[in-house]
């Protein structure tokens, strides 16, 4: 690809999704191109290029937007958010909750659903919580992806990415050569087709004790992703959690996040009202 | 069955021993035995290892991975279950009945992941099922799960 083609065609992903592509990139833009090719019959990622720019393809740009902004898929992923999730966050929020004995997450970007089934997965394993009432709100801008994701379905390979035998299969069960979320994790969850460019139209209203959203600011810039920081923040509880991806939190508001100590991409939201401190809860 | 699910395993002293090795991220080599009647399969699988920096063993016996297990002592074991006989589960029995010896975290590799023989598995000691065919990124996320290998 050249790269005045390759300017063209993130000019055009970014007037669509706000998704930034740098240069760095032009690899794995291409590669998706031929695969967005292959599937709708066109013969080389030039002629997508082609068709895009003429204005026609919109649907084609909308799946090339959606593999685009794929998040590194896997359960249990990045690890070690996922353990001080269940040894830290969690032991403050039932202690906080006590009273509502009612938590509400939101996992923005789901993809295929991992993320979102992996932190159901540590609640039900949270004996404390048994009687408690748990949601977990799942959303994502691609049709395709959030299909996947409640479907629950995958393959042997995925079901294996990060997620301990122990829980694969207390929470899934094979079907055939796929494995398949069981109702009881599933009924934690609730999907919703959001595109949070546009903010306004989100479904599921805060406040949430934890908003999860990794690996999506960095794929956006300038007042897009100032925008998208400001709701996510909006919708966190005063004392709750915001899990970004490692040096996603930027902008003006990105500087009033205060980053847990020790843990890169975990911040307490920025608001008037100070959330107790952390250190309160015996860990 | 359901009792069984989602039991946590006591930490074996020599499992914490090498959680203080990858703490103070020992200098020592992590190492592992691949046993497996196929050399072809073990050739894979050593490539798969030596590109995640483990020095590896081979043995295509359950007795002659029991000899490497005693002699060498190496962080894990890396067991096939592709065969619908008794062997794997027949070494992994003999092998966690061997006192005086720094067991190893036993990762179980069968052709499917639902089934009577992974249970069993699992009952007999094994910490981790990595289900065939697998590739090098899976093997290091169950490496990681059986604590053999830090999280990256």
């Amino acid at each position: 690809m050249k790269l005045s083609d390759f300017d063209l065609m993130t000019h055009l992903i970014r007037e669509h999704s706000g998704l930034v592509i740098p240069r760095e990139r032009v690899c794995a833009l291409e590669h998706q191109l031929a695969r967005a090719a292959r599937r709708h019959s066109l013969r080389c990622a030039e002629e997508i290029g082609h068709a895009l720019s003429a204005g026609s393809y919109r649907e084609l740009l909308d799946a090339l937007c959606d593999e685009l902004a794929l998040a590194p898929a896997g359960f249990m992923n990045p690890s070690d958010q996922m353990a001080q999730f269940r040894e830290i966050t969690l032991p403050y929020l039932i202690k906080h909750r006590a009273v509502e004995q009612k938590l509400r997450f939101w996992v923005v970007g789901c993809g295929r659903g991992q993320a979102a089934y992996s932190l159901a997965m540590v609640l039900k394993e949270t004996s404390e919580l048994a009687d408690w009432q748990l949601e977990v709100h799942a959303s994502d801008r691609s049709g395709r992806a959030l299909a996947g994701a409640e479907a629950g379905e995958y393959t042997q390979s995925e079901s294996q990415q990060g997620l301990p035998i122990g829980l694969q299969l207390k929470y899934l069960h094979q079907a055939g050569d796929a494995w398949q979320v069981k109702d009881k994790l599933k009924k934690l969850l609730r999907f919703s087709n959001i595109d949070l460019l546009e903010p306004e139209k989100v479904e599921a209203k805060g406040p949430f004790d934890a908003v999860f959203c990794r690996g999506l600011l960095g794929h956006l810039e300038g007042e897009t992703r100032d925008h998208l920081l400001e709701h996510l923040n909006q919708m966190t509880a005063t004392d709750g959690f915001l899990y970004l991806g490692e040096g996603e939190a930027s902008g003006p508001l990105g500087q009033r996040l205060r980053v847990l100590p020790g843990w890169p991409g975990i911040y307490r939201p920025a608001g008037d009202q100070e959330p107790p401190a952390l250190e309160q809860v015996a860990v | 069955m359901e009792a069984r699910e989602g039991r946590t395993r006591p930490i074996r002293p020599c499992q914490q021993r090498r959680m203080a090795n990858l703490l103070e991220k020992s200098e020592e080599m992590t190492s592992c035995l691949i046993v497996d009647d196929s050399e072809a399969v073990r050739r894979v699988v050593r490539g798969m290892l030596e590109s995640l920096d483990v020095s590896v063993e081979e043995a295509p016996s359950g007795a002659q991975a029991l000899a490497v297990c005693k002699a060498k002592a190496p962080s894990a074991v890396v067991l096939d279950g592709r065969s619908a006989d008794r062997a794997a589960l027949d070494f992994l029995r003999d092998l966690r009945a061997q006192e005086g010896i720094d067991q190893p975290a036993v990762l179980f590799c069968p052709l499917e992941g639902e089934s009577q023989q992974v249970r069993e598995a699992l009952d007999l000691g094994a910490n981790e099922v990595l289900v065939r065919p697998f590739d090098r990124d899976l093997l290091r996320s169950k490496l990681t799960l059986a604590g053999v290998l830090q999280s990256h």
